[in-house]
């Protein structure tokens, strides 16, 4: 509930900007080449973490969640007609000041805690529904591949240091409502979900084999909102709203994931 | 030609109908499905040395959460002791009022979480050994977890836990355990067997009888050993078991079966 009241701000914030015209921004009608489109943003991610017990339904996870923040920056690169969209994305985040949430209270955990992930994706998707009710509205579906590398460091006290690192690759399934239908801003949501799969390497300071590998699985739902509000030409300020819950299983191991993010950035269209 | 845009447009109507329907059902979405359930707020905490104890306001728990803080408190030192390791997370234990509370197995049933350095249990009563028994096992999850690393077999996961169970608040520790497997030579199956994850079954007979095992190792031949067979997969355990031991699993078995029987006999004599 708290993501869609997030992602309904930014649109309403776009849109108090809008006018009754194709921007430039807005994808090339089908007789002309496609435009294209590169956006740079930095903004705050915030991550939480529950390890899992049971991953079936109803799925058994820690009332304790171990919770960070910090800043984050993102590429894309959009080839778009009106009927479809090549977009590439390369995300990347860094969380520290963790801290162990429970129903009551929050623990500070060590300042040496902390995660980073660098994420690369390719999405294409078409848009066979275009004008859906509204001139401008316009449902689309794709496919998506990605991979995800992160690295997350706890320590347990005294001094416990559990280093975990792995790479993800990922694909799913995604639907996306475009709204085009002003001059200066242009709105886009997009709900994806799949599956993953990958390895993870475990470094653990006080076990006896300290390295540890494990192949594992597991799930992901994304949803991404974005604005584009065009400020002159081709140039344009963007904002998105991006969150994603994630769950990974291996052998005698499970957690979920959750991520969000806000990015503000610049955009260039050709 | 009427008829036929008139056909088309109720394809197009039932395509685009079709699609909404695709679209409704996927936005449930994974998370919806596999995500973790939000945790209520409807809990009173209580520190113990190493523990806080969260529990339901007016509950069992509630009223007995010192002795249940002091039978914790002295298990986690325990653990430490026995296995010879060094932690010192604060461990926060959820201890619901009955198996629907905690969404639990049972009432007599509990989960760990490691790497929240938490645990859920139902509490309920009798305040006795069974349930002092069910706490202490949760608790050894997350520091031996913590210390040891991720196990490589359920049999490690959850036979250790109950074999090093402090016995001063009730009597089901290792001796406890040697005289169970006395009694139930015939059910048990082959080590071979209990060390396969592929065979591993969650019984009460599989964790008696590998808390059963590991207490003996411990006790014949300290904690370094088992240290380092935790981390050990299914498939690499025997050689393990061979290279630490000096001794087949097998040869191991038919050694800790003879030890019990012999355990149980001096007890009664």
């Amino acid at each position: 509930m708290r993501h869609l009241e997030i992602v309904l701000a930014i649109l309403a914030a776009a849109a108090s900007s809008a006018s009754a015209q194709t921007s430039s921004l807005a994808p090339a009608p089908s007789a002309e080449p496609p435009t294209r489109i590169w956006r740079v943003g930095a903004g705050y991610e915030a991550l939480s973490i529950r390890d899992v017990s049971r991953s079936g339904r109803p799925v058994d996870a820690s009332p304790v969640t171990w919770e960070g923040r910090g800043p984050g920056v993102e590429v894309q690169y959009d080839r778009t007609s009106l009927r479809r969209l090549h977009h590439a994305q390369f995300n990347a985040g860094w969380a520290g000041g963790f801290e162990l949430g429970t129903p009551l209270r929050t623990i500070p955990r060590s300042p040496a805690e902390k995660f980073a992930h660098f994420d690369g994706r390719y999405e294409y998707r078409r848009y066979p529904f275009r004008d859906l009710g509204l001139d401008g509205l316009d449902l689309g579906f794709g496919v998506e591949g990605g991979a995800v590398f992160r690295s997350q460091t706890q320590i347990f006290d005294p001094a416990i240091e559990v280093r975990q690192r792995g790479t993800d690759v990922t694909v799913a399934a995604v639907v996306a409502g475009r709204f085009r239908r002003w001059r200066s801003v242009q709105l886009e949501i997009a709900w994806g979900n799949g599956m993953a799969v990958g390895r993870m390497s475990t470094r653990h300071s006080t076990a006896a084999e300290t390295d540890a590998t494990a192949w594992g699985g597991g799930w992901l739902t994304d949803l991404a909102a974005r604005a584009d509000v065009r400020l002159s030409g081709g140039i344009a300020l963007f904002t998105s709203y991006f969150t994603t819950g994630r769950g990974r299983y291996q052998s005698h191991g499970a957690s979920t994931t959750g991520r969000g993010q806000v990015m503000i950035g610049v955009a260039y269209a050709r | 030609m009427h008829g036929s845009s008139c056909l088309l447009a109720s394809r197009r109507g039932l395509v685009r109908s079709g699609a909404l329907v695709v679209v409704a059902f996927i936005s449930a979405g994974c998370n919806a499905i596999l995500g973790p359930s939000s945790v209520d707020d409807n809990w009173h905490s209580f520190d113990s040395g190493h523990f806080t104890l969260y529990v339901r306001p007016g509950s069992f728990a509630e009223g007995n959460q010192g002795r249940l803080g002091e039978v914790l408190d002295d298990q986690y030192g325990a653990t430490l002791a026995a296995l010879n390791v060094s932690y010192a997370g604060r461990i926060s234990a959820f201890l619901y009022s009955d198996a629907a509370d905690g969404k639990l197995d049972s009432n007599r049933s509990g989960v760990a979480y490691a790497a929240t350095e938490a645990l859920r249990a139902t509490c309920t009563p009798p305040l006795d050994g069974n349930l002092f028994v069910l706490l202490q096992h949760e608790a050894n999850h997350v520091i031996q977890r913590n210390t040891l690393g991720r196990p490589g077999t359920s049999f490690m996961n959850e036979g250790l836990p109950s074999a090093v169970l402090s016995t001063r608040f009730h009597d089901y520790g290792k001796d406890f355990l040697y005289a169970w497997t006395a009694d139930h030579l015939s059910a048990i199956p082959p080590l071979t067997n209990l060390v396969d994850d592929e065979q591993w079954v969650g019984s009460q007979v599989a964790y008696n009888a590998s808390a059963s095992f590991l207490a003996y190792l411990l006790e014949q031949h300290g904690a370094g050993p088992i240290k380092e067979l935790f981390q050990v997969s299914s498939k690499a355990f025997g050689q393990r078991i061979q290279t630490l031991y000096g001794r087949s699993l097998d040869d191991l078995d038919r050694e800790w079966r003879a030890f019990c029987v012999a355990h149980r006999t001096s007890s009664l004599s």
